[in-house]
């Protein structure tokens, strides 16, 4: 009874913080949409979504309890093992793209198509092949920590610094005379989108499994 | 922005008054940008609003552990954030806000784990969300809001009427 009166106070507590929007304190939801769609972002922002990636991800894996499904298909041409294998392949490759543009050095390689429609897929084949001895688990590892390094790299990183366009190492037409301009914003979000993306197939491909059983 | 005065709810609640309103923007973006994605995340399966609001509690939570991590690792970035030249931070209204007694209470003797959890609660959001959301079991939930509860109540112990006090 005591416990349902203090919970009571506290709902009327937060009713009336409720009602803080009519105070014109923050900014508008369409000077919000705007900062969203730039690539302007705060790093505590890229630190949210990363974490949102990385759990999403993390969840997943612990839902399908990995071992038992790690050779099946999840693609015309790849297991579930090559597919935490390739995801791995990239978050090494955008914690490595970020930390060399925040330390200020230059690039000596270019992955061929990355951004365009025909995908990288001769840096995707070797890299998930350089991890075929790799268990589901450490490609699992290895994603968790990558992910976590980038995590605490964008933390350190002034607002500047993420601002600042800069050549990236992505040739999306397979001319690595032409580099993709970007910042480091950008490439945290690319890769936020690439996880999610492949977090949702995996997810849908194993929906079907189940509910084909 | 139905769901803002939320937002805006828990972040009073759990950051310094000054800081509130640029963690509330990181919120959106984060949540907008997410949002543009959902046609292909299993939130699409489920009833419109509660995916909305536990997301915007993940957020939530995200935004703060990364500002609480900044801030711990660097104490001088809350002077460096990021407000606009012509924001005249002085006129911060949020300074100047009543958090209500019980509320202000619950602030000051709940751990930071128990107020997450009280916080999420008076937001509606599910046990089995909010577990989620944590990585804790619902048994966890369950024990943090009433430990919550129980340290309020000791707080407040002899008097009837707690808004009394103020």
């Amino acid at each position: 009874m005591v416990e349902n009166t203090i919970y009571n106070e506290l709902r009327d507590d937060w009713d009336k913080l409720l009602n803080v929007p009519r105070l014109n304190t923050f900014p508008a939801p369409e000077a919000i949409l705007l900062e969203a769609a730039s690539p302007n972002v705060r790093p505590v922002a890229l630190f949210a979504e990363l974490e949102d990636a990385r759990t999403s991800w993390d969840e997943l894996f612990k839902e399908i309890r990995s071992r038992e499904y790690s050779d099946k298909l999840v693609t015309r041409f790849w297991t579930l093992k090559d597919m935490a294998a390739h995801v791995a392949s990239w978050a090494k490759e955008f914690r490595r793209q970020v930390e060399m543009v925040a330390n200020g050095e230059a690039f000596d390689y270019a992955i061929a198509n990355a951004l365009s429609d025909e995908g990288p897929n001769e840096w995707n084949r070797v890299e998930v092949e350089k991890r075929r001895h790799q268990l589901l688990d450490e490609s699992m590892e290895e994603f968790e920590s990558e992910t976590r390094s980038l995590q605490e790299l964008v933390l350190t990183l002034p607002q500047e610094v993420i601002q600042t366009e800069t050549d990236f190492p992505i040739a999306p037409t397979g001319d690595p005379s032409m580099l993709w301009k970007g910042n480091i914003g950008q490439i945290v979000a690319m890769k936020c989108l690439h996880d999610q993306w492949h977090t949702a197939r995996v997810r849908q491909w194993f929906e079907s499994i189940q509910s084909s059983r | 922005m139905l769901y803002a005065p939320v937002v805006k709810g828990w972040l009073i609640v759990s950051v310094k008054a000054a800081e509130a309103d640029d963690l509330f923007q990181d919120i959106w973006v984060v949540f907008y940008r997410r949002w543009q994605q959902w046609q292909f995340l299993p939130e699409m399966g489920l009833p419109e609003a509660k995916p909305v609001a536990s997301f915007l509690y993940k957020t939530f939570r995200f935004v703060l552990e990364g500002h609480r991590r900044r801030v711990s690792s660097n104490p001088e970035s809350i002077e460096e954030m990021d407000v606009p030249d012509n924001y005249d931070s002085s006129n911060r209204l949020l300074q100047q806000l009543d958090v209500g007694v019980c509320m202000d209470v619950a602030r000051r003797v709940c751990s930071p784990e128990e107020m997450d959890v009280l916080l999420a609660k008076l937001a509606g959001i599910s046990a089995r969300d909010i577990a989620k959301t944590l990585s804790i079991s619902e048994s966890v939930v369950d024990h943090r809001f009433r430990k919550a509860i129980s340290r309020l109540r000791k707080r407040l112990k002899g008097t009837k009427n707690p808004k009394a006090r103020k």
